[in-house]
């Protein structure tokens, strides 16, 4: 074993999943976007690391928070997926589904926010 | 009195992939002066990082879209990974009052530099002037190991 990895203290600045970490069933009629939040009460000024991602297709494929519209450029065909969108603030993160196809969609949708220990500069 | 150690966290050998966040980075630049005629307009910013990382995540903070048109709703407050900042342009003249423009942000590495960039794509060929708006920038700087 390498000791010289064992520096696993808060002064060396790990990350660790917080316990808001979760996963969630979207529901957005045609046409509608439906938005979720997550508080995440992390605490102070801190604006939390997060990623999101999503089965924005449902077939157990999950992207990374979008999938490009299929039909894009003659503006002919109307978009097939639905697109997932997520933004945070110092006291939670808000995810945001928009569906622009011609049904009403169920997505579900997957969130990590990260308790840090950084340093800033 | 002894510390107790949990041993089962000890497994932090090059074969488990762990990160940890090295230093995260702040900072801002702004957004102002004239749109382009035409086409694509990108402003971009560089950020010493004093090392070549193994890895960043960079989240964004700016204005969303305050023209009243809804076009973003994401808050002003609130920090984004993937979206736009939007600036506002006028040209009286040519009937531009407070148009809307989004400047889409992303991020490149180039060696021990962060090269982050804001793209507004503008489809008509008057010029704006624009209302200066300030983006703000978080770095995580990740070693991995």
């Amino acid at each position: 074993m390498d000791i010289s990895k064992l520096n696993f203290y808060s002064g060396a600045n790990y990350m660790k999943r917080d316990i808001t970490t979760g996963t969630r069933d979207m529901i957005a009629a045609s046409g509608a976007t439906t938005t979720y939040d997550v508080p995440h009460n992390i605490g102070g000024d801190n604006v939390p690391q997060f990623l999101t991602s999503a089965e924005v297709a449902r077939d157990k494929v999950i992207w990374r928070r979008n999938q490009f519209y299929v039909g894009f450029g003659d503006g002919s065909t109307s978009p097939t997926y639905p697109e997932l969108s997520a933004w945070i603030t110092t006291s939670k993160l808000t995810l945001s589904l928009y569906n622009p196809t011609g049904a009403s969609v169920t997505v579900p949708v997957y969130w990590v926010i990260y308790k840090d220990y950084g340093t800033t500069s | 009195m002894a510390q107790q150690v949990d041993l089962t966290k000890l497994n932090m050998d090059g074969n488990q992939n762990a990160f940890k966040n090295n230093i995260i980075r702040t900072g801002s630049f702004s957004i102002s002066g004239s749109s382009s005629a035409g086409g694509v307009d990108t402003r971009t910013n560089t950020v010493l990082l004093g090392r070549v990382p193994d890895l960043l995540q960079i989240v964004f903070n700016g204005p969303t879209d305050t023209s009243g048109l809804d076009l973003d709703p994401r808050p002003s407050d609130a920090w984004f990974e993937t979206g736009a900042v939007w600036v506002l342009g006028n040209n009286a003249g040519a009937g531009y009052t407070d148009y809307p423009l989004a400047f889409e942000l992303s991020a490149a590495i180039v060696n021990d530099t962060a090269v982050i960039s804001a793209t507004n794509i503008k489809q008509f060929t008057d010029v704006l002037t624009l209302t200066a708006v300030t983006v703000y920038y978080r770095i995580i700087d990740y070693s991995v190991f």
